[in-house]
């Protein structure tokens, strides 16, 4: 049985190495391609390489350990996905339009050519970079328990954490974006299913394939959890609106969601996307409560995040269990991988391209390098400080929020956004979250994300207003002085 | 306002409105045990209503969408 659940984890690795073969083979040696994929997404693939870059390991595993350990206040997950879509609508249709016109490959391309500021793009640069390794952290240890787990210890945690590495790290040498959204599909197929089919397996196994007589024992056993504030470690009203708007605003600017956008091949395709994305939330949000209330009644687990392979073990065979925690490896893969991708994708093209001349095969081949380099940091950043799951997407996601006011005012090309205003706006906004983060910890409870984004959108406003503003071309990019 | 669109600024308002029934206030009022429908708490009902109303709201933005990008490019 457990060699049998070996293979199973190893043989979805492998066709994950296949893709990146593939990809690679179909790449061309330019830096558009490795980054964007030739900006050549289509609808099926974009679906896909957005979602399940955004629903992580994080959802996979800290949406049933959360509601687990908080009962209803989970219920602030629908809302946030709601704003996630709307923003995608709004500003990710736009990014992707003006990434089009303009030839932009990252997010400091954009700010950079709106606000005509080299010093901005740098500032973008070392925002987003700590916005996203510590997030990297989580999902290879993440990766490693869950192999470990659905093979008994068989594979151990650190082995398989590293057998994660290597694969993710061979895919994206190999194939760079598009490798990253081809195993995003797969990914994204074997998790959403995943889900679906674990909360219908384990209702059948304990409360023969009834959601109404689990929440009855859930009525007489943890009441707590069936109402606000929910069970242990009650959320705060202000901190679950806190989470809406850090979860579901600060994604959309994501720097590898943002680059993201930027692949896609018809700006259309955000027309589509809020539909899709909330209809498939209609559907594995209540798996996820049933798997979290549920495990709440039938066993204790020492870390929340560890409720769901630790039931899937407990309840099914070995095999099957293995199967679909595949599922939960893919979450763990489909988020690290764009997250390599794009802040080695931004070192290469916003840093080292800016300061020497490269030729394109050069810039790829330094791009690659920095892939294992910065998935090495995270790996071994893993190992030394782990953390719960939902707590650093929600710093990571507010960190995000830092970056989007300069983002915002290229999008709605603000004629008075100036460059010192976008840099201002970023350094003050990273101090903000630090010091609401660490010090002065989530004042009147709210998250630090949101401080964050206040200020940083105050301080671009008040200093874009006081400043001169550049002048600009019709389309809105600064002219440069010659 | 142009490039956003006004269309878009009014669906929002809209969408935020419904959008506010999944904030703590209304998830409070709805999150007690009793009375539970069929053994299913009120609450877990009220989440999905409000769920479907909100994507039956953007099926008609998404519509909506289409058939301004559709206008667009038979401009082009």
């Amino acid at each position: 049985m457990v060699a049998l659940s070996v293979a199973i984890i190893l043989g979805f690795l492998l066709i994950y190495i296949l893709i990146g073969i593939y990809s690679g083979r179909v790449s061309k040696a330019t830096m558009e391609d490795y980054i964007l994929a030739g900006r050549g997404f289509g609808n099926f693939v974009a679906f896909f390489a957005v979602s399940a870059t955004w629903i992580s390991v994080v959802f996979y595993l800290g949406g049933p350990g959360w509601f687990y350990q908080h009962g209803y206040g989970f219920a602030f997950v629908p809302a946030y996905c709601f704003i996630f879509a709307m923003g995608w609508l709004i500003f990710g249709k736009r990014m992707c339009e003006m990434a089009h016109d303009k030839g932009y490959l990252t997010q400091g391309d954009l700010v950079e050519d709106y606000h005509g500021s080299r010093a901005a793009r740098y500032s973008v640069l070392i925002v987003g970079l700590i916005c996203l390794i510590p997030y990297i952290q989580t999902q290879f240890l993440s990766l490693g328990y869950i192999a470990s787990a659905a093979t008994l210890g068989a594979l151990s945690q650190e082995m398989g954490a590293f057998l994660g590495f290597v694969v993710v790290v061979f895919y994206i040498w190999m194939g760079g974006m598009r490798a990253t959204a081809w195993t995003n599909v797969l990914q994204g197929i074997l998790m959403f299913i995943g889900l679906a089919i674990i909360a219908g397996l384990w209702l059948g196994y304990y409360y023969e394939g009834s959601v109404a007589a689990m929440f009855e024992q859930a009525a007489t056993d943890y009441p707590a959890h069936l109402t606000l504030p929910g069970g242990a470690d009650a959320i705060s009203a202000s901190m679950w609106s806190s989470y809406i708007f850090v979860f579901g605003l600060g994604a959309v600017f994501w720097p590898h969601l943002v680059m993201r956008s930027f692949a896609v091949k018809s700006p259309r395709f955000f027309n589509k996307y809020p539909l899709w994305i909330f209809g498939l939330y209609i559907i594995i949000v209540p798996a996820i409560i049933i798997i979290g209330l549920g495990g709440r009644m039938v066993m204790e687990v020492e870390a929340v995040d560890r409720i769901l392979p630790e039931l899937l073990v407990a309840t099914i065979p070995l095999p099957l269990a293995a199967l679909l925690l595949c599922g939960a490896v893919a979450g763990s893969m489909s988020t690290v991988d764009g997250q390599n991708h794009a802040i080695a994708s931004m070192l290469t093209h916003d840093f080292i391209r800016k300061t020497r001349v490269l030729t394109e095969e050069r810039s790829i081949l330094i791009t690659r390098i920095l892939v294992v380099v910065v998935a090495g940091i995270g790996l071994l950043m893993g190992f030394f400080f782990p953390a719960a799951l939902y707590d650093l997407a929600a710093l990571s996601s507010g960190l995000a929020l830092v970056i989007a006011p300069s983002v915002m005012g290229a999008l709605v090309l603000w004629k008075r956004a100036t460059a010192v205003g976008a840099i201002a706006s970023l350094w003050v906004g990273l101090l903000v979250v630090v010091i609401t983060e660490w010090i002065w910890v989530y004042p009147l409870a709210v998250h630090s994300g949101v401080w964050g984004f206040v200020f940083t959108g105050l301080t671009y406003i008040i200093i874009s207003l006081v400043t001169t503003p550049p002048e600009r071309e019709p389309g809105g990019s600064v002219i440069k002085s010659q | 306002m142009s490039v956003l669109g006004i269309k878009r600024i009014q669906y929002a308002i809209i969408i935020l409105i419904v959008h506010l029934l999944l904030h703590p206030p209304f998830i409070m009022w709805a999150s007690r045990i009793e009375p539970m429908i069929a053994g299913i708490p009120f609450s877990f009902f009220y989440i999905w209503i409000v769920y479907i109303v909100l994507w039956i709201i953007l099926f008609f933005i998404c519509g909506a969408m289409e058939r301004l990008a559709d206008k667009e490019d038979s401009e082009v």
